[in-house]
């Protein structure tokens, strides 16, 4: 509907021009698009148990991929395009000089004439070579773009502040609604009668190298856990980067783990001159953390075995210490973690130590956990020791058998 | 002028020919313009998420009335309704998708049913 409704006014807006866009457009959306419901029931047979389909009226952002070879190439045209084809504002709002495209005509992209006009030639035909002048467009268009995003995102902070607001975005549930989950089931459970409480005893729990599943307040939305659907674990081990992987994750042993961080501490444990709040940012274990680390020379002593050779430490929080002594690094501050927060200060106080290793609470190949069902059945289906829903404290060797009617290792495949 | 009596596409391009004004063109496909601070406007989200469902031309008529507000597209919603129904008619007698282009095999009936509004 969305679409018919921009076609009609794209249309209206060209007036006795607008023939090319509707022979263009009309095929398709009159044919196949209006009929997207019949398609979908036709494709995988039936539109579920409600027999309905819903569709979200309108997408507030575009999922787009595209390659650039911008990295070989100067942003030249930097200026020009500023010029003549958008105007950005100081907010990141921006609009642009319809005279240079032909979308909305229902023909290519671009207007070809005045686009020649502006990059010295016509556009590269597919498949012919890509010339320093096609870097350079992409390289331009990559800086004007990045500039717009920056924008945009400093408007959003300035609008709407930044309290991590950023990712815990997702669903939370009470602990009324924990409660009464464990209790139909009759699953037992302890409860913390304060925050503090719960501080104290993961910390305790994490420093006996108990592996803890935790699901607590909204749920991370975007690609990382952050501490609220997380797995953490005692980072100084040198078994539990393998023990994690084989027995928790159901992986490769040596695929690596990272470190959150007490955001006050971080630098004597990494590298890194600034925050990284969402688990995106790199950093290199201290120099004085680390430890000679010989790749060719272990493989060969211990004859190609890696579970061997991960098992070497590298470092004295060898679980998040890479081959290369790399670590993507969460910090971890009172502002947008409170809770977080306190549970590593807790265990810091108790071990020396302000890292842990933290992955996303989730089995291979299978969505990270949202509720507390799906937190108890990946906490059931493997090794984890601890599960902490909210302030509910869930120990394995206390649970009743847990029995499935499918295997869910044939549900998901490996990723 | 009567749409109705002809081919849905020449339809769509006489109408817009027809409501065609220079002040919607400014409005829908606004230039940049140095005098404003911000290009922002409020968006009306509108309860997002809907149910999509037809399998008649009253029932689509009515899904375009809700969605296609405009007073100058009023005269317009029924001949599209009856326009979609058409191309899958068409689509169903060959047994496969209509092209890019709208090409077919040759001349189609369309069944009256299309027409029982």
């Amino acid at each position: 509907m969305l679409t018919l409704g921009r076609f009609l006014k794209n249309a209206l807006a060209l007036g006795p021009e607008a023939g090319a866009l509707v022979e263009h457009t009309y095929p398709n959306l009159f044919s196949w698009k209006l009929w997207i419901h019949k398609q979908i029931e036709s494709a995988i047979g039936s539109l579920g148990k409600h027999k309905k389909l819903l569709v979200a009226k309108h997408h507030i952002s575009h999922a787009a991929s595209a390659f650039y070879p911008s990295p070989y190439g100067k942003p030249v045209y930097y200026d020009v395009i500023k010029e003549k084809i958008i105007d950005i504002k100081r907010d990141g709002s921006y609009r642009l000089n319809m005279e240079y495209f032909d979308y909305h005509r229902g023909g290519t992209m671009i207007n070809e004439g005045k686009f020649s006009e502006l990059f010295g030639g016509g556009r590269r035909q597919p498949e012919s070579r890509i010339t320093q002048r096609e870097m350079d467009i992409a390289a331009s268009v990559q800086k004007i773009t990045g500039e717009v995003v920056i924008l945009l995102a400093r408007h959003a902070k300035e609008e709407y502040g930044d309290s991590q607001k950023g990712s815990l975005l997702g669903p939370a549930f009470s602990m009324e609604e924990v409660r009464d989950y464990l209790e139909e089931h009759r699953y037992p459970y302890h409860l913390c009668e304060d925050k503090k409480e719960k501080a104290l005893l993961l910390a305790r729990l994490l420093s006996e190298k108990k592996i803890i599943g935790v699901a607590q307040g909204r749920m991370e939305f975007g690609p990382r856990s952050l501490g609220n659907r997380s797995i953490l674990a005692d980072c100084r081990s040198p078994y539990m980067q393998s023990r994690i992987n084989l027995k928790i994750k159901y992986r490769e042993s040596f695929r690596p783990f990272a470190p959150l961080v007490l955001a006050e501490k971080e630098e004597e444990y990494f590298d890194l001159p600034c925050d990284s709040p969402y688990m995106l940012k790199v950093g290199d274990v201290q120099p004085g953390r680390r430890k000679p680390f010989d790749l060719e020379g272990l493989l060969e002593e211990r004859e190609g075995d890696m579970l061997q050779v991960v098992s070497e430490p590298r470092s004295d929080i060898p679980a998040v210490t890479h081959v290369d002594y790399s670590a993507r690094i969460q910090t971890v501050d009172l502002v947008r973690n409170p809770e977080l927060h306190g549970i590593l200060s807790e265990y810091e106080k108790l071990t020396g130590c302000a890292v842990l290793v933290n992955t996303s609470f989730n089995v291979r190949g299978e969505p990270i956990v949202c509720t507390p069902k799906d937190s108890y059945e990946c906490f059931m289906r493997t090794d984890m020791d601890v599960l902490m829903l909210e302030d509910a404290v869930l120990y394995k060797g206390e649970q009743p058998e847990f029995v499935e009617k499918e295997d869910w290792r044939e549900k998901y495949a490996l990723d | 002028m009567r749409w109705t009596d002809m081919g849905e596409k020449e339809m769509i391009k006489a109408w817009a020919a027809e409501e065609y004004a220079e002040g919607f063109k400014e409005g829908y496909l606004p230039q940049p313009d140095a005098s404003k601070e911000s290009y922002w406007t409020d968006f009306d989200n509108g309860g997002n998420i809907a149910e999509y469902d037809f399998s008649s031309v009253p029932e689509l008529l009515a899904l375009l009335k809700l969605e296609l507000t405009e007073e100058n597209m009023e005269d317009l919603l029924r001949p599209l309704a009856v326009a979609a129904f058409k191309m899958r008619a068409r689509e169903s007698a060959e047994g496969k998708a209509v092209t890019e282009t709208g090409e077919s095999a040759g001349e189609i009936t369309i069944p009256e049913f299309v027409y029982i509004f």
